[in-house]
């Protein structure tokens, strides 16, 4: 108990902490499976699981790319469009007062209900997951954007015109960087929609795609590959999370060096 | 509106102003001048209209009469043409120090470069002397304070208007910053008016101080400040009880 005390306070100690917690699990997984307490192909080991994504690699890596086309483009349609509404909806006080309430409801229209209806529409191509991802993404952008732009500090804005700055230098200098935080945590939000949104809409029909891929395997009982592709997905979506948050300490470079600060002036901050 | 009395060292003339907001007059027919070099305390309890006439002087709210003058230019309703300091330093933490200060010069139209490389230049006089790269969230109060007055010295060197610029940083700091300031003004000839309702400070720093009060809110008295000099403690001066007396008195207290 005392070494391993020791060990978590160690800073290289510290940071093999959270993954301690999921060798258990896996150690535990990879017991239970072997000892045969549960029949194997109902419950694949993770070992299993590891070569069935090894043999399906090149087939994986197909569908992979299907969906990651159409996560990437329903995304950037979302954020896009999400972004554009909340500029005219912040700017404009009637146009915000008309859109907000049915901003509001189409966001009580479950997703999955609606997906087979844009099938029926859009067909069984890239289109019909491109627009439910689009759907469920642009919303949270609009919605936290639009509270973003309304908390800026009024006295940086009315100092900013003093100066001579006209709108879109006040958008630029002030606004949009204060903005800049919530936006990411927004992106992140968006992100994992966009990756569930694509896989849901690739259930309901397609030729491609990671959803697809998911629904043959389902039907021809191989869970091995059902837990493959709920691994890559996972993998795939803390893929994504991690690049977006590398873009954010890029583009927010004080980010950073504003909590150090912060930090050292503050005597609860230091951690035993 | 025609000049009645030309003022040769007027550098700032404010004439006649009037705003009301609906039916609510706010400032009645105020007028005031800043000459070169001097600092004019504007004193006045909360809500007397200090900060609606630093509105008008700074070009953000038109008046319903009356006229702002800068070296002998009208800049009435013009952004652009002086700026003011508050209490917060309003220093954008998204950007270096450097480029907080260069911002005024950006937007009068310099390129990037040219403006950090001006502004840069004001960094030693203004003891800010190697905190360029840094964030604002990584200067001292009293440093934050000197580069938001930079920053308002850049947008016109002719005269500034500072609201309450020293009174979130504590009492030390303050007078440091008190002593600091009183040099600069004389070394860069700083045309200044000043908005405190710290009758002790107005005392310390100012060479006039004018008393505005009423609703709608009027010039209500005028006073000469001699001061022995910059660093002598002016509470020990002989007419700092008198003043002072006067001075309550003017603001109704």
């Amino acid at each position: 108990m005392k070494r391993l005390r020791s060990t978590a306070t160690s800073p290289t100690g510290r940071r093999l902490v959270p993954w301690l917690g999921a060798l258990v699990l896996l150690t535990v997984w990879q017991l239970v499976s072997g000892s045969g307490l549960v029949p194997r192909f109902l419950l694949p080991s993770p070992l299993d699981i590891v070569l069935a994504l090894h043999q399906d690699r090149a087939l994986l890596w197909r569908h992979l790319g299907t969906t990651l086309l159409e996560a990437g483009l329903g995304l950037g349609l979302g954020i896009l469009v999400g972004f554009c509404l909340a500029v005219v909806m912040h700017r404009r006080r009637l146009i915000r007062e008309l859109l907000y309430p049915l901003l509001l409801f189409s966001q009580t229209v479950p997703t999955v209900a609606i997906a087979p209806l844009l099938v029926l529409w859009f067909g069984y191509g890239v289109l019909p997951k491109v627009v439910l991802i689009f759907i469920v993404t642009f919303f949270p952008m609009t919605v936290s954007l639009l509270a973003a732009f309304a908390a800026v500090d009024r006295d940086e804005i009315r100092l900013l015109r003093a100066m001579g700055a006209g709108d879109f230098m006040v958008f630029r200098l002030v606004v949009w960087p204060a903005s800049l935080g919530s936006f990411f945590a927004a992106l992140r939000v968006s992100t994992s929609y966009a990756l569930v949104g694509a896989v849901i809409a690739e259930w309901l029909g397609g030729s491609q795609g990671l959803g697809v891929y998911m629904t043959r395997v389902r039907k021809s009982f191989a869970f091995d590959r059902m837990f493959a592709v709920i691994v890559l997905i996972s993998a795939l979506s803390l893929a994504l999370l991690a690049l977006v948050n590398l873009l954010q300490r890029w583009l927010m470079p004080w980010e950073r060096r504003t909590a150090a600060a912060a930090e050292s002036e503050d005597p609860w901050a230091a951690d035993s | 509106m025609t000049a009645s009395r030309i003022d040769r060292t007027a550098v700032l003339e404010v004439r006649g102003i009037d705003v009301a907001f609906g039916d609510r007059a706010i400032l009645e027919n105020v007028s005031l001048t800043v000459r070169r070099g001097e600092l004019v305390s504007l004193l006045g309890l909360s809500g007397s209209g200090k900060t609606t006439l630093f509105n008008v002087i700074s070009g953000l709210l038109c008046p319903d009469a009356g006229s702002v003058w800068l070296e002998g230019r009208e800049i009435t309703g013009q952004t652009g043409q002086i700026a003011y300091m508050l209490q917060k330093d309003l220093l954008l933490r998204h950007l270096k120090i450097v480029d907080n200060v260069a911002l005024p010069l950006l937007l009068q139209g310099l390129p990037r470069a040219a403006a950090r490389e001006e502004a840069a230049r004001h960094f030693a006089d203004f003891g800010l002397a190697g905190t360029e790269a840094l964030y604002p969230a990584e200067l001292s109060g009293g440093m934050a304070q000197r580069a938001a007055l930079l920053r308002t010295w850049l947008v016109s060197k002719a005269a500034m208007l500072l609201d309450e610029p020293f009174s979130a940083l504590d009492a030390l700091t303050r007078r440091q910053l008190h002593g600091w300031f009183q040099k600069k003004r004389t070394e860069l000839e700083l045309s200044t008016l000043f908005i405190t309702h710290d009758i002790d400070e107005a005392l310390r720093l100012s060479d006039r101080i004018l008393v505005l009060g009423g609703s709608p809110a009027s010039i209500r008295e005028e006073l000469a400040v001699r001061r022995p000099s910059a660093d002598a403690d002016f509470t020990a001066h002989p007419d700092y009880p008198d003043l002072r007396r006067r001075l309550l008195e003017a603001l109704g207290a």
